[in-house]
């Protein structure tokens, strides 16, 4: 079984677990079943986190390696990561309406933190379609990609540092503010995402690498009756 | 999962996941 089809059908095995602990976990006692939105928000923001971490160390291996594979997986990373930021931001937004009252508050720090990180991250995927050349866009794009993930322990810490609206985390080292009933759906749901991230890399980079193949044939002088002419030989 | 909100919100986190993949396995597809 090829990595791609194994991961695929394991990400679904462990989402349709964690979908199925989220339906059957109990309302909060504050929240009722808004609570819920807790297994897709999280899992959403770690995905992010994880994403713009593996497309910083990609960037690295990239300048030291200078071998395309690196490049390919900081770029796969760097997507999937917006997707997954944006939908931290979309189910953040439909969280805070209902419990806080007010979908979004600029004055709030994780918020615009977040804000600000997705459209970095929009600027890097933009910078490398902005660039022909693979070389100088797999350098320059590495740059921002390392420089870009300073915003990531902003983001995660901005609670912490200014109290405003969002929270503050609610597991930490000395304990959970979270009983175990929903520590397990969150946990399960966690861990799926993380192997659904992992089956989505796998395949984005593969189809990267067969992008590239492309660009590099037709920017060949080879021409298709010359590779007929090649296999007829 | 009573609140429609809440439906609502697991079906376009999975919705948008899903569509991505699609579009991920038509393009490995037709590339092959």
């Amino acid at each position: 079984m090829r990595l791609t089809t194994a991961l695929g059908l394991g990400s679904l095995a462990a989402v349709a677990a964690g979908l199925w602990l989220a339906i059957d976990s109990p309302p909060d006692a504050l929240q009722g079943e808004f609570a819920k939105l807790i297994y897709v928000h999280v899992p959403s923001s770690w995905l992010a986190f994880l994403a713009f971490g593996v497309t910083l160390v990609a960037s690295i291996g990239w300048l030291i390696r200078k071998n395309t594979w690196w490049d390919d997986v900081a770029a796969s990373s760097a997507e999937i990561g917006v997707m997954f930021t944006a939908l931290s931001l979309i189910t953040g937004m439909l969280w805070g309406n209902e419990v806080w009252g007010v979908a979004w508050d600029w004055g709030d720090a994780r918020l615009t933190s977040t804000a600000i990180m997705f459209f970095v991250y929009v600027g890097y995927l933009a910078l490398r379609r902005a660039i022909p050349d693979p070389s100088l866009r797999a350098d320059r794009s590495a740059v921002v990609g390392i420089a870009a993930f300073a915003l990531v322990p902003v983001v995660y810490f901005s609670v912490n540092l200014f109290r405003t609206l969002h929270q503050t985390q609610s597991i930490r080292p000395d304990g959970s503010a979270m009983g175990s009933e929903f520590l397990l759906p969150l946990f399960v749901n966690l861990a799926a995402f993380t192997i659904l991230y992992l089956s989505l890399l796998v395949a984005r980079r593969r189809l990267a690498e067969t992008e590239r193949d492309r660009d590099v044939a037709s920017d060949s002088d080879v021409t298709a009756p010359d590779l007929e002419r090649i296999a007829n030989e | 999962m009573s609140e429609p909100v809440v439906v609502l919100t697991y079906v376009l986190v999975f919705g948008t996941i899903g569509a991505y993949a699609a579009w991920l396995a038509l393009r490995l597809r037709s590339r092959r």
